[in-house]
Order: C-alpha cells, then sequence, then structure tokens
C-alpha cells in the first residue's frame, strides 16, 4: 500500500504538519482484489426480438438521438427493404414488447420507422459490386418478393422478379387500400429500390407451376412468393352472382373499378373485411359487417378496427349469414339474406336462433385467403410469403423472403459476415427486459400520437387518414426510446465510478466506454447505474 | 460590563436569542458555504441563517444535508476547496459526527462548529448538560464554552481567528436552552469591525484539478506519529496565542476575554469551578456566601481544549479547596472536568482539595441555594468519591 511519508509532502509556510500528498495513487493496483468484473457489451433490445425482420431498433434511435440520419437509415436499411410501407401498415410487434411500455407508454416506433423512410425515398442504394454471375428468379414482387430481390441484390447476385400484374407490390398495391398506403410512397419506394440495385423487374408475367420448373434451367436458385389470392368461399354462396370475394373486389377497386350495387354486407373479421368496408364507404356505398363473435375479438389490427369505427360503419356482432334465399340473378333484385345468431360453445361456433334477415345488393366474404395455385417442388426452389406462412402481415413475409435469400447466398457460397437476421440465431446475446433497465434517470411522458385527418374530409377519397407527421413531436418521440442494450455514452457509469476506471472511447465496435482493469475493484456500481443492462459482472478468474 | 450607552464603537445594542445570536455571528464572519441539518435545541441557528441566505442577507451556498454526518462531511469537503465553513449540532448529532471530528483535526481543516450542549440518550433528554461535547475531548478540536449571549457573539469570532491561525477545527458550546431558547442583551458589531479583526481564510492547499492532492492518504507508524505530535505541539501553543488574540480583540471591539475567569478570588479559600451558563447561578451563590463571611470565589472556565493548565492555576490562586462543578460524567472515573483539573493540579501544586461535583444532568435544575449548601458541607464531603446531589 502506498503510504505517505515526510519527504513527499510539500511545504510551503509554516504547515508541514499537514497531511498532505503528491504522489499518485495510481501505483496502487486496486485491480488486483476484484473477484468479479464487469464485462460491457451491447445486448439485444426486446423490439429487435419482437420484429420479423430483426431490425436493430435501439441502435437507430440512437442514431437518430445524434442526428446522425445516415447512420440510422443505414441501420434500417441493413434489415428492411420497405421502411415507408412498413411504418404505415405494420402491426408494430415492436411496440408490444418496448421496454418503455412498463414505464409509461410504448415509444411510438412505427411512426419514427415511416419518418425515417420517407427521408429514405430520396436516397438511393450505392450500386453493389456483382458477384459472380449468379442470377436468381424472385417469382412475385409482393413484401416477399421485393425482400428477397433486396437482399439477394445487395449481394451482388443478379435477380429478375417476375410479377403477374402490371405494376410491382402484390397485396401492397392490390390488397391494402390507398388510405393506408398511398400510391406515392409505394411507388417511389420500389422504385429507389429496383431502380438503385439494378434489379430486373418484368410485370404482366403470370406463371403456371410447370413454368416455374422451367426457369431452374436459366436461374441459380428461384424465390416465390406469389401470395395466397383466393379467398375462401362457403358452399352455399359459391356460384352466387351477388356474392363478391373479398381479396378480388379489393383488387379490383385498387385498379379504379367502382361497383354499382350501393348495399353491401361484408362477412368477416380480419384485415380484408376491414379494408373493404372502408373503401367501399370511400366509393359512397352503404356497408355493414355481420361477423360471428364480437368486434373485440375480430383479429383485425386494432388501429385499422378504430378507424372503422370512428368511420361510421357498424358491425353487427355475433351473428351469422347463414344462407341467401333467392341467387337474385339480375341487377335489381335484392339478394335476401337469413341471419342467424352465432352460437358459441367452448370457442366452436354454431347456427344458433334465427335473428332476421337482409335485403342487400351483394355479398361480399372476406373469411379467409387459399392458395390459387401449386407450386412445384425442387431443392433450387424456395418459397416465403403467406403461401408457406398462412394469410400473414407484411413484416413477416417479408422475413421469409429475407431468410430464403441468406439460405441462397449460403448456398451459393457467398461469405456473408452481415449480422444474423434471426435474433434467435445469435448466441450468448441477453435480452434486455424492463428488470434490467436502471431508470431513476428517466422522466415519464406520453407516446407521439399521429394527427388523424377528420372523419368527414377523409372518406371523401383515398387519401391517407394520417397528417402529415409533426417534427417537433417526431423529435420528442426519439428522445423517449431508452436504446436498451445500446451504449449511449451517456457517462453515467464514468460518474459513479470509484476508482476512476472507467475511461470513454469511440471505436467501431460502438461500446462507448473501457474498464481499466488494474484498477477496478469489481464493486459493481457501473453495472448497477447503467440505465440500458449493458453492464454485467462476470466471475474474474 | 456595565453599559449604558446603546452604541459603543460601531456595535449597536440589542436583544436577541441565543440561538439567533448564532447566526448573526457567524453571518459577519463570512462563511461560504452553511451546511444545516436540524437538532433541538440548535435548530433556530440554522433556521435563521436559511432565512439570512434566502433574504440575501448572506451570500452562502446553504446545502440541506439529511443527517449530522453528511453536515460535517460537506463541511470538511466545502473546507478541502479553501472554504470557511460552518454548522451546527448538539448531542445525538454530534456523536453521530464522531468519525468526522476525528477527520477535521487530523487533516489540519479549520473549521467552527457551534454545539448546543444536550444530554445523549437513553434515556432521550432535550435538556442541558454538557456529556455531548465533553465526551469528544480527544478528538483534537479546539473547545470554547460560552456564559452570555455576548460572549457567543465574540467567541465565535475568535473560534474563526485561532482556528484558522492554528490549522485546527474549533467548536462553541452553548447551553441548550438556557442560552439557545432566551433572549438577552448584547452588543452587534458592525462587519467592519469583524473583517479588520478576522481576515478571509487562505487555505495553504487546496483541492484543485489543475493540482492534484491528496488529503488523508493511508500513512504508516512513523509519518502518522508525527503528524499527531505536531497537533500536540499546536495545541500547547493555542492558549498563549489566544491571549494575543484576545489583546487584539480588546482593541478592536473593547472587550477584554481570558481563558478562565475569575469572580471574587482574589482572597478566596474555597474556589467553585464552573463553564456555561451556570456560572451566573454560582457568581449570585458566591455572592451570598461572601455575605456570610465565607471567603469562596468562582472560576468560569472558557476554554477547555486546549485545558488551560497554567492559566487555570494562576486565576485560582492560593485557595485550598477546588470543588468543581460537573454537568458531564465519565463513567467508571468520575465527573470529567474534575478528571481533568486533578490532571492539572498534578505535581503543579500541592495541598489542595479537589472535590468532584456531579452538579446537573440532563437539564436538573440547580439553585443557587444548592451550591451554597454544598460549599457549607464541604468539610462533610468526600473528596475521594463523586459527590451525587
Amino acid at each position: 500500500m502506498e503510504a505517505i511519508n515526510q519527504e513527499s509532502v510539500v511545504y510551503p509556510g509554516d504547515t508541514k504538519e499537514v497531511p498532505v500528498s503528491v504522489t499518485t495513487t495510481d501505483v496502487n493496483y486496486t485491480g488486483n482484489w476484484k473477484f468479479v468484473k464487469p464485462v460491457l457489451e451491447e445486448s439485444i433490445a426486446p423490439c429487435k426480438i419482437s420484429c420479423p425482420l430483426g431490425i436493430n431498433i435501439s441502435s437507430y434511435f440512437y442514431k437518430l438521438s445524434k442526428q446522425d440520419i445516415k447512420g440510422a437509415l443505414a441501420i434500417l436499411r441493413q434489415e428492411n427493404p420497405l421502411p415507408s410501407v412498413l411504418g404505415r401498415v405494420c402491426p408494430n410487434f415492436c411496440e408490444k414488447k418496448c421496454n418503455r411500455g412498463d414505464f409509461d407508454q410504448s415509444v411510438s416506433i412505427g411512426t419514427i420507422e415511416q419518418y425515417l423512410g420517407d427521408i429514405g425515398l430520396s436516397v438511393p442504394y450505392s450500386s453493389p459490386s456483382k458477384w459472380g454471375n449468379k442470377k436468381v428468379a424472385v417469382v412475385g414482387s409482393g413484401p416477399g418478393g421485393i425482400a428477397a430481390a433486396y437482399f439477394l441484390s445487395r449481394r451482388g447476385i443478379n435477380v429478375t422478379i417476375f410479377e403477374k400484374e402490371k405494376s410491382p407490390g402484390g397485396l401492397l398495391r392490390y390488397g391494402i387500400p390507398r388510405h393506408r398506403l398511398s400510391a406515392d410512397i409505394l411507388d417511389r419506394e420500389i422504385e429507389n429500390i429496383i431502380n438503385s440495385l439494378n434489379i430486373e423487374l418484368v410485370c404482366g408475367q403470370d406463371f403456371e407451376s410447370k413454368q416455374i420448373s422451367l426457369l431452374l434451367k436459366e436461374y441459380d436458385y428461384i424465390f416465390c412468393s406469389p401470395g395466397l389470392g383466393s379467398s375462401i368461399i362457403t358452399e352455399d354462396f359459391a356460384g352466387n352472382p351477388k356474392v363478391l370475394r373479398g381479396l378480388e373486389l379489393l383488387n379490383r377497386i385498387s385498379k379504379g373499378y367502382i361497383p354499382k350495387a350501393n348495399y353491401f354486407v361484408v362477412i368477416g373479421g380480419g384485415n380484408v373485411a376491414v379494408d373493404i368496408a372502408r373503401s367501399l364507404i370511400r366509393l359512397n356505398k352503404k356497408v355493414e359487417i355481420v361477423y360471428r363473435r364480437t368486434i373485440k375479438e375480430m383479429p383485425a389490427y386494432p388501429e385499422e378496427k378504430k378507424h372503422l369505427i370512428d368511420e361510421g360503419i357498424s358491425v353487427i356482432e355475433k351473428r351469422l349469414i347463414s344462407k341467401s334465399e333467392n341467387i337474385a340473378s339480375n341487377l335489381d333484385e335484392k339478394l335476401h339474406l337469413i341471419v342467424k345468431e352465432a352460437v358459441n360453445i367452448g370457442g366452436k361456433i354454431s347456427e344458433g336462433m334465427l335473428a332476421g334477415a337482409m335485403d342487400v345488393d351483394a355479398l361480399i366474404m372476406a373469411i379467409g385467403q387459399k392458395k390459387s395455385m401449386e407450386l412445384p417442388s425442387h431443392e433450387r426452389i424456395l418459397i416465403g410469403g403467406d403461401y408457406t406462412l398462412g394469410d400473414s402481415s407484411v413484416a413477416e413475409a417479408m422475413a421469409s423472403g429475407k431468410m430464403a435469400a441468406f439460405n441462397i447466398i449460403k448456398n451459393l457460397g457467398i461469405n456473408d459476415d452481415t449480422k444474423i437476421i434471426n435474433p434467435s440465431l445469435v448466441p450468448n446475446k441477453t435480452i434486455i427486459g424492463y428488470e434490467n433497465l436502471r431508470l431513476d434517470y428517466m422522466k415519464k411522458s406520453s407516446a407521439m400520437i399521429k394527427k388523424e385527418v377528420s372523419v368527414s374530409e377523409r372518406l371523401k377519397s383515398f387519401m391517407p387518414v394520417y397528417e402529415k407527421l409533426d417534427e417537433d413531436a417526431i423529435r420528442k418521440e426519439i428522445e423517449r426510446c431508452f436504446n436498451c442494450g445500446v451504449c449511449t455514452g451517456c457517462d453515467i457509469c464514468w460518474f459513479f465510478c470509484p476508482d476512476n476506471a472507467i475511461t470513454l472511447k469511440n471505436d467501431s465496435s460502438g461500446v462507448k466506454v473501457a474498464v481499466d482493469m488494474e484498477h477496478c475493484k469489481g464493486c459493481g456500481l457501473c453495472s448497477e447505474s447503467c440505465p440500458r443492462g449493458i453492464i454485467s459482472m462476470k466471475e474474474d478468474i | 460590563m456595565e453599559e449604558t450607552r446603546t452604541v459603543v464603537n460601531k456595535q449597536t445594542k440589542d436583544m436577541l436569542l441565543g440561538s439567533e445570536v448564532v447566526a448573526h455571528a457567524v453571518k459577519l464572519c463570512r462563511p461560504h458555504v452553511i451546511a444545516a441539518y436540524p437538532i433541538t435545541p440548535q435548530t433556530h441557528i440554522v433556521e435563521t441563517l436559511s432565512n439570512m441566505v434566502e433574504s440575501g442577507e448572506l451570500s452562502s451556498e446553504y446545502i440541506k444535508v439529511e443527517s449530522e454526518m453528511s453536515a460535517i462531511a460537506s463541511c470538511y469537503g466545502a473546507v478541502a476547496v479553501g472554504s470557511r465553513s460552518f454548522t451546527a449540532t448538539s448531542s445525538q448529532g454530534l456523536a453521530f459526527m464522531h468519525e468526522m471530528l476525528h477527520w477535521f483535526s487530523g487533516s489540519r481543516f479549520p473549521f467552527v462548529m457551534v454545539n448546543a450542549n444536550r444530554a445523549l440518550g437513553a434515556p432521550w433528554s432535550i435538556w442541558t448538560d454538557q456529556s455531548d461535547s465533553m465526551s469528544q475531548r480527544d478528538t483534537g478540536w479546539i473547545q470554547f464554552y460560552c456564559e452570555t449571549a455576548q460572549e457567543i457573539m465574540d467567541t465565535i469570532i475568535q473560534a474563526y481567528w485561532i482556528s484558522e491561525k492554528m490549522m485546527l477545527p474549533a467548536m462553541v458550546m452553548i447551553d441548550g436552552f438556557i442560552l439557545s431558547h432566551t433572549m438577552e442583551g448584547l452588543y452587534m458589531p458592525d462587519q467592519s469591525l469583524v473583517d479588520h479583526f478576522l481576515p478571509a481564510y487562505k487555505a495553504p492547499y487546496l483541492l484543485d484539478v489543475q493540482n492534484p492532492l491528496s488529503f488523508g492518504a493511508a500513512t504508516t507508524g512513523d509519518s502518522f506519529y508525527n503528524f499527531k505530535k505536531m497537533i500536540a505541539k499546536t495545541m500547547k501553543s493555542i492558549s498563549s496565542t489566544l491571549s494575543e488574540g484576545y489583546s487584539f480583540f480588546n482593541e478592536v471591539f473593547e472587550r477584554q476575554y481570558s481563558n478562565c475567569e475569575g469572580y471574587r478570588v482574589h482572597d478566596a479559600e474555597t474556589v467553585l469551578l464552573t463553564s456555561g451558563a451556570i456560572t451566573g447561578t454560582v457568581r449570585v451563590a458566591v455572592d451570598k456566601l461572601r455575605d456570610m463571611g465565607m471567603r469562596v470565589g468562582v472560576v468560569k472556565l472558557r476554554l477547555f481544549r486546549p485545558f488551560p493548565k497554567e492559566q487555570l492555576i494562576e486565576v485560582i490562586g492560593d485557595a485550598r479547596d477546588i470543588i468543581v462543578l460537573n454537568r458531564a460524567v465519565s463513567y467508571g472515573a468520575g465527573g470529567t472536568l474534575t478528571q481533568e483539573t486533578r490532571a492539572a493540579f498534578y505535581n503543579m501544586r500541592g495541598n489542595v482539595k479537589i472535590y468532584d461535583v456531579i452538579i446537573s444532568i440532563g437539564g436538573k435544575e440547580i439553585y443557587p441555594e444548592t451550591v451554597v449548601d454544598i460549599v457549607l458541607a464541604k468539610d462533610k464531603l468526600s473528596f475521594e468519591d463523586s459527590i451525587w446531589l
């Protein structure tokens, strides 16, 4: 132990009796005393785990908080090709797991994603260098296909997308109505990818199953994401000209079709049912939804259900349309529907008592989707999207395309050093839970709410439901992210270290603090005080 | 001192509570930092100071802390960066500070703290005795005991002077309730007088990131011994330095002080030894005894640490009996003041009987009659035992 002796004391005046030392305590290697040591490592935030695409949300939020738009966009684009789209239509799995939700309210991650994605619309991708001469065909330019094409071409593989419709997008264009996702945003986002990544896009090309197999001659791999494409329709209503299919009707409306009928009833409780109903009232039609369970149980996204109610569409709960009493072959004749109670016994629905009748112009079935074709099976044909997942979300479809792309990349023998997309494949990384955070430094605040156009105004057309985002609110919302698992260089550990053993450094690994192990006693204060839970104490052997 | 003038040389006569007097005295000394934690019966001190800071009358950093340990530790930090600092406490609070009292003196940091004398529990008491400060006599602090409001004002100023001159912390004692909560007349000096007497504090060493130093770092035997030896040496010179200080004080404020003050001791055969506010009561008893024809006097001890051995022996003169009136006890060894007195007289003067009387603990009331009775019964008293009344 370093001790002072008389010689090392400074002697101004007559105060040589004051026990003051000028020697350094640096020579005292208190680091030898520790039996646990702090380990700093950035960990995984729950938002990333819950995101099907594994977006490093807390990282890009950190970049945004430092006004590094370029850096933030790069992180976002590493995992997500369509942020402007997803920011608008994703059900935001991340927000449900956001740690801030346990503190006050979840961060409005989707809104910030939209904000950043919109900035990216005018930022082209740098042209990737080609890797050999490998070619992959992507069948379907919906979210699954676009994602696969994106990741493949960014790796330097030649990609050709074949799309059966006249324009790319799949359900993004031909399913989701314009008031949820405007054509302008969709076009710009897809065009940016297609153009700056040199992807070949062939539209108006519909393939039968055996034609797909033929592609194998020209392409090293094929990825198919054709979607489901076909509405389920019950036997009772098949063949009735006044019974329409929800998915197909959405497709036609997106191309400008306006049905002549006026009074529609929609059966179903999912997003297709809600989308078709909300589209029809914008075309000045009368529309009601009949659903066999309650509004609460409708599987459509909560946000969509809220808008549905706000827009004045009534949902007749716990009712079944058992059959129509007539075929109503001519246009003027109403379709007479028999309505029965939906009896729920142990979750199974069956027809109950007669509950009335409805005379409508048309009945729309939106009770589910099924495959419209059978894809061939081959080791060089990979399949994804709704076709394999069942009707699913845009993000999940994109994730399947991304997974397929990475499998192809691996099979082609390309060394892929990018971070694994599926966080569950990352070994030995902790997920930051609410209990790992130290939130004494945080102030409570409420989440940003997007401003809505008034109902009366928005129903006049397919204009977006939400107004332009408020920049000030965006800034505040970015600050609300705790940046779980990301070192933001907040200096709190440095502040509390009693041994002055923490120094600050800036390097590519992202961790901003370094511990001087020669002087760290292993007291654990840094670990306890870290707001983001990225310092843990491990045994020091 | 009998003054009928209301203004004496830029000093205004006023009437204040003892605790308020402390606050005014501290204000006049221009502290940079005040740490505050309340405890009966000193709370008015820190409250009055807080009002002064809030009104802008006093520009000090006022730190509200959550305990007395924090109060004194904050002051330690303040002194380390060269500030003149202050805090006040009492009994349990002083006890809580104990560890820091050693740190202060060991670091040779000048400081003034006012301690309102109050008994230490258990059992619980808020009333006055000297057990709190006297049981800290080994901590290396200078200790003063005040009798009047005027003394409070003047002693605090003197305490800063001697503390900063000798680089040792000082405690100024006021009787809890008797002085702290009683109003008395006194002369309040003008700021210019205090500035003239007490210069700004200049620390020889500072905590300064440009010139890093360690204070009180680990020290092995030889060094430690030498540092403490120097404290002992300093303590020895305090008594005489204070006498010089009192002369200077008298020049500026026209009041003469000493470390021990005698009353009617010039021909006394029996001398009562006391300290603090009870001196007033004892003077009344002395007058009564003198009227009865007894040659009795009283000596008031103002300075307790360092123990003013020579001056005490001188003031007591040829008296043969010293009755020490204790308000603090070292259990197992008798009254604290008695021990100090007996140690002072050892090998210095023979032929003196020193009686150990425990006159009041925990605020037990003292009447002049009690004191008279003790003196009258003196011959029947054993001086080998402590006398508990």
